[in-house]
Order: structure tokens, then C-alpha cells, then sequence
């Protein structure tokens, strides 16, 4: 599943992916991999990006089940 | 100094996993290829030929295989899809067992042309295999289960 939220939270801080990676210390193509969703990251990259973008691990990475009582 | 060379790992986590699958691969490509080498050579020249034909291939096939079994024990894994129960390990030692059989069985119609000989060979090798695969998979299933009970074990202490 792709991740929107990550892609808005980058163009908000009007970061590119390279810049991104950069500061997390991947490649280009992960940070791309993460946004597409074909690539699950790490809870400690989570922490990174999410730290990076300013926002929390909820704000980014956090799924809610269709049947979940909110 | 070696400059050419970085201790520190250039790969970030997903080109590591990356590596992992082709590394993995790659192990699987030459285990297969090499047992693949091996039975077109004792089809070929014969098994008794193994120590001028194939005798370094066999030695790092059995490397590879004990290599990957005692990983799979130590870190207490069985496998992805499979069980470690004793209708799954009797099954696996039949299909092995028949196999195995089989490709003597051939072998041996080949060189002498007797069907007999050739059914002889393969019910001789079925038993003998069909039982040494199946102590096998019993005596590794059983080691697996104890380490994989020591290592739950192990990890109820760092919860603690």
C-alpha cells in the first residue's frame, strides 16, 4: 500500500526524496521504496524519517483497520 | 591502508535485504546446480567413479548442506512451510527414499539390463533410505525442538 502520508509530510517540509535519504542515511531508492510501499521499513528508520518529517510514528506509519472501533 | 576497502557497511537496510535474497539465491542456484552436476555424472560414468569424477562437488554439497542444517538447528528453525512432526518426516524420507531409489534403479538397469537387478536395487534402496532419512529427520526434528524450548526459554529471562 502506498504511503501518501509520508509523501505529503516530505513535500510539506518541501524535501526531496535524495535530501530525505540524505539526512536518514539511506539511498534515494528506499526512501522511493517506503513511499510506494514496496518496502517495509524498520521501526528504527520509522523513528528517523518520522523524527526528520516532524511528526509522530502515528502520523506516518499507522494503519487503522477498517473494522476498528475509533 | 587498504583504502579500497570500508569496514563500515555502505548498504542501508533495504540494499541489505536486497543482498540477503540474492545471497540466498545464489546459495540455493549452486546447491541444486551442484547436486544436479552430481547425478549427471554418476549417470554418466557410474557412482562407483565418484572419486575421479565428482568427489569435489560431493564434499562441498555435504559442506553446504551441514553448513545450512547446523544454522537452522542453532538458531532453531525448521522451515518455512513444513513441520517438525513425524508424519511430515516419514513423508519427506518416503519421497526422498523413492527418489534416490529410483535414479540407482536406472543406473543399475543401465549398466546390466536386467530388470530384476534393477527392481532389487530399488526396493534395497528404499528400505535402507527410507529408514536412514527418516532417524535422521527424527534425530534433527528432536534437537530442533530442544533448542527451539531453550531459546523461548532464553528469551522468558530477558523479559524478565
Amino acid at each position: 500500500m502506498k504511503n501518501l502520508r509520508l509523501k505529503l509530510a516530505r513535500m510539506e517540509k518541501d524535501m526531496s526524496q535524495t535530501e530525505l535519504a540524505k539526512r536518514v542515511g539511506v539511498t534515494r531508492q528506499t526512501i522511493g521504496m517506503v513511499e510506494s510501499g514496496d518496502y517495509n521499513p524498520t521501526l528504527n528508520l520509522c523513528i528517523q524519517i518520522c523524527r526528520e518529517l516532524g511528526k509522530t510514528l502515528n502520523d506516518l506509519f499507522w494503519e487503522e483497520n477498517d473494522d476498528e472501533v475509533v | 591502508m587498504m583504502k579500497w576497502f570500508n569496514k563500515k557497511n555502505n548498504l542501508d537496510e533495504m540494499q541489505e535485504l536486497q543482498l540477503l535474497k540474492a545471497e540466498s539465491r545464489g546459495f540455493w542456484i549452486g546447491f541444486i546446480g551442484l547436486a544436479a552436476a552430481i547425478a549427471v555424472q554418476a549417470f554418466l560414468y557410474g557412482v562407483n567413479s565418484a572419486g575421479d569424477m565428482f568427489l569435489g562437488e560431493f564434499i562441498v554439497f555435504l559442506c553446504m548442506g551441514l553448513y545450512l542444517i547446523g544454522s537452522c538447528l542453532r538458531n532453531g528453525i525448521w522451515d518455512r512451510h513444513l513441520k517438525a512432526t513425524p508424519s511430515v518426516n516419514i513423508g519427506l524420507s518416503l519421497i526422498a527414499a523413492t527418489v534416490t531409489a529410483l535414479f540407482n534403479a536406472i543406473l543399475s538397469y543401465r549398466n546390466f539390463q536386467s530388470v530384476s537387478t534393477a527392481l532389487s536395487v530399488f526396493i534395497a534402496y528404499f528400505l535402507m533410505l527410507s529408514v536412514a532419512v527418516s532417524v535422521a529427520l527424527t534425530l534433527c526434528s528432536a534437537l530442533y525442538r530442544r533448542r527451539r524450548k531453550h531459546l523461548e526459554e532464553e528469551n522468558d529471562d530477558i523479559e524478565n
